[in-house]
């Protein structure tokens, strides 16, 4: 059992298939509704987990081809979900998967607004709402097994394993079809997307298209969240302690000013009605 | 017809008049929605979704917060820096702050999707997010302000209680003027884990520093409005020396933020994006000129001897904290969310209902409790009109009046 969990997806190997939201729809026992978990305007939502997205690209040689994203939460080594969770409902567990409790959730609603790959989902309809979101199979992995998704993926395009050892792979990868002078083969952008982004995620992506036609958010930060945050907090104590004195100390002298102000006042008067 | 004054006893009494009237059916309506939204969840009374899940309650907490910072800052120059002249504020100011705070509280209450799970947060301990910041400090100073208040009431209607909460008050002041930093602050750093969203001019570590900065002067502004029309209302004069004062005071702060703001926009070179002539670069040049530069200009003049001239610096600066929040919850984000957002008459209707709630318990405590001290306030807070008949509430009241 790897503590270091994480899970190596690669775009160029994808057939779109959608059989990883169907194994995620079922092992998580989320209802198959209306919206399509895989095509074109699949979107994560609270009964969809993980959705595979549909695109139409044109690649290097000028010709038109589908590439499929599949998105879900990407699990972040340093979670903005829960670094600002009002109620540490959300927490990090010993695999490293990010999850969430509904027992302890009040329902701010945080979660959704500070993730910036806009992950969590709400149930609105629900008169006591949850948020939704992947669990990376939480309970899969506390058993040694790997994620549904990836345990159904028919061509491996998904694998789960130490996080350190799939960012060698998919460097080599990345440096093999970089070395290889057939035009025919893959050529993978120089990037594993989810190394270093928010701090670095437990979901890495390489991929033969730039990221950014895959929908994926160019302008995520390099620094974790929690840490530009932190940046903030850092302060308040010095705040609290420093205003605590400083206010203690002109309270003090402002009032022995008023006093002396006012014993000179009583005496100048008291001399005026000798 | 609809003027009743209802006396509760021989030291307190509350007067119906057709505005309070109104104010009354404004609030028992709010209730019952407040209800209808606890039995029946978000999304139907609300028009929240996935890309907008913060939306106008947060901002009613935001700008309230602002506003309520009147009670800690004029305590600050009262009790702290001991400047008599403010003296005759200071109770008005900390009933004024108690019942924004309160206000925000029963909004935080109906924001929050499990509202069966509210206690959750006292244990959590969650001290990486600003929001914990927000509402543990929310919760600690209206305890303190609750203690506070003992104090006002006990000066008129029990004096044991007087004395004991006089002897702690000392403590007690300074923690009322330490706590609101805590949540002034994290109210702007609650969108400083927005860095890929919100719009650039407002993102920036500099955010909960202006929150708190603006809530100073917003707070200094609001407490100036409020003596401007309170004086009005029950035909009393004003001391506008005093006032003037006042907003010298918040427009000290204003100019604070002003140059700090200038030189944050300068430093991340975010003037570009401000003269883009984009929605958020529009609005943000509105909330300066109205909110900061005209306030200020107008503080620093010799037309702030007029009152009229008064009302309006305090209530641009007032304005000016009302669009500052307005532009980071919304403005700001909407570009990201790229989805519309408006809210359901609901959600308004709670928040107008709740507010015309805390208004009428605000005139009630105003009109029986010692708050007002200034040199014009020997006469008492009544509407100057005989009421048109006298409910009363206990018997022996009733015997006397009858004897």
């Amino acid at each position: 059992m790897s503590s270091n969990s994480a899970v190596l997806f690669n775009v160029a190997k994808c057939i779109g298939c959608g059989s990883c939201t169907v194994a995620c729809k079922l092992w998580n026992d989320l209802e198959f509704g209306e919206n399509n978990a895989h095509g074109f305007d699949a979107k994560l939502s609270a009964d969809s987990w993980t959705v595979v997205q549909y695109h139409t690209i044109e690649n290097n040689a000028g010709q038109n081809v589908f590439r499929f994203a599949k998105r879900q939460c990407m699990h972040c080594l340093e979670p903005s979900c829960a670094s600002v969770c009002f109620a540490n409902a959300i927490t990090v567990d010993e695999n490293g998967a990010v999850v969430y409790s509904p027992k302890k959730c009040v329902g701010c609603r945080y979660c959704l607004i500070a993730c910036p790959f806009d992950v969590p989902k709400y149930e609105w309809n629900k008169v006591f709402p949850s948020v939704m979101k992947c669990q990376l199979c939480a309970d899969k992995l506390a058993e040694g097994e790997t994620p549904s998704c990836v345990s159904v993926c028919p061509t491996g395009a998904l694998i789960f394993g130490d996080r350190d050892e799939l960012l060698e792979k998919a460097h080599a990868i990345i440096a093999t079809s970089a070395a290889t002078e057939n035009m025919e083969a893959t050529h993978y952008v120089n990037e594993v997307y989810g190394e270093k982004q928010a701090g670095g995620t437990r979901w890495l992506y390489i991929s033969d298209v730039p990221f950014a036609e895959l929908g994926f958010p160019a302008s995520v930060p390099k620094k974790s969240i929690p840490g530009i945050v932190h940046d903030y907090t850092k302060w308040k104590p010095g705040v609290f302690l420093g205003a605590a004195a400083a206010f203690s100390a002109i309270g003090l002298y402002t009032k022995r000013r008023l006093k002396i102000e006012e014993e000179k006042a009583s005496e100048n008067g008291g001399e005026n009605n000798v | 017809m609809f003027d009743y004054t209802l006396k509760i006893n021989k030291k307190a009494s509350f007067r119906f008049t057709l505005t309070r009237w109104i104010l009354l059916l404004l609030a028992v309506f709010g209730i019952f929605i407040l209800i209808y939204r606890l039995i029946n969840g978000l999304g139907a009374t609300t028009n929240l979704s996935d890309e907008w899940p913060w939306g106008f309650w947060i901002y009613m907490d935001l700008i309230l917060s602002a506003l309520g910072a009147c009670g800690f800052a004029v305590a600050i120059l009262t009790h702290i820096f001991h400047v008599e002249k403010f003296k005759p504020l200071a109770r008005r100011a900390l009933l004024m702050s108690f019942f924004c705070y309160v206000l925000v509280f029963l909004i935080l209450f109906i924001e929050i999707g499990r509202w069966d799970n509210f206690y959750w947060f006292f244990i959590s301990g969650a001290f990486t997010s600003p929001l914990y910041e927000v509402a543990i400090c929310i919760t600690l100073y209206i305890i303190v302000q609750v203690f506070e208040l003992l104090e006002v009431w006990g000066d008129r209607y029990k004096s044991w209680v007087k004395h004991i909460t006089r002897f702690f008050l000392p403590f007690f002041v300074l923690l009322a003027c330490i706590i609101p930093f805590g949540q002034e602050a994290a109210y702007g750093a609650l969108y400083l884990a927005m860095p890929t969203k919100l719009n650039v001019i407002w993102y920036s570590q500099f955010l909960p520093w202006a929150c708190l900065i603006t809530s100073f002067s917003g707070g200094l502004c609001f407490v100036a409005a409020e003596y401007y029309v309170h004086n009005r209302h029950y035909k009393k004069t004003s001391d506008d020396a005093m006032i003037r004062s006042l907003l010298r005071v918040a427009g000290a702060f204003i100019l604070i933020y002003i140059v700090l703001k200038f030189v944050d926009l300068s430093v991340r070179g975010a003037w570009t994006e401000v003269f883009s002539g984009s929605a958020s670069g529009n609005m943000f040049l509105v909330e300066f000129i109205v909110g900061s530069l005209v306030p200020a200009v107008l503080i620093f003049s010799p037309m702030i001897k007029k009152s009229m001239y008064q009302l309006i610096a305090a209530g641009c600066g007032i304005l000016g904290v009302l669009i500052n929040r307005f532009d980071f919850v919304f403005v700001g984000m909407a570009d990201y969310a790229n989805v519309s957002y408006f809210p359901k008459w609901t959600e308004i209707w709670i928040v107008i209902g709740l507010t015309a709630l805390v208004v009428l318990v605000y005139l009630f405590a105003i009109e029986n409790l010692p708050v007002n001290q200034g040199k014009n306030d020997e006469k008492p807070d009544i509407v100057s009109r005989p009421p048109t008949g006298i409910i009363h509430l206990s018997k022996s009241e009733q015997n006397s009046v009858s004897e």
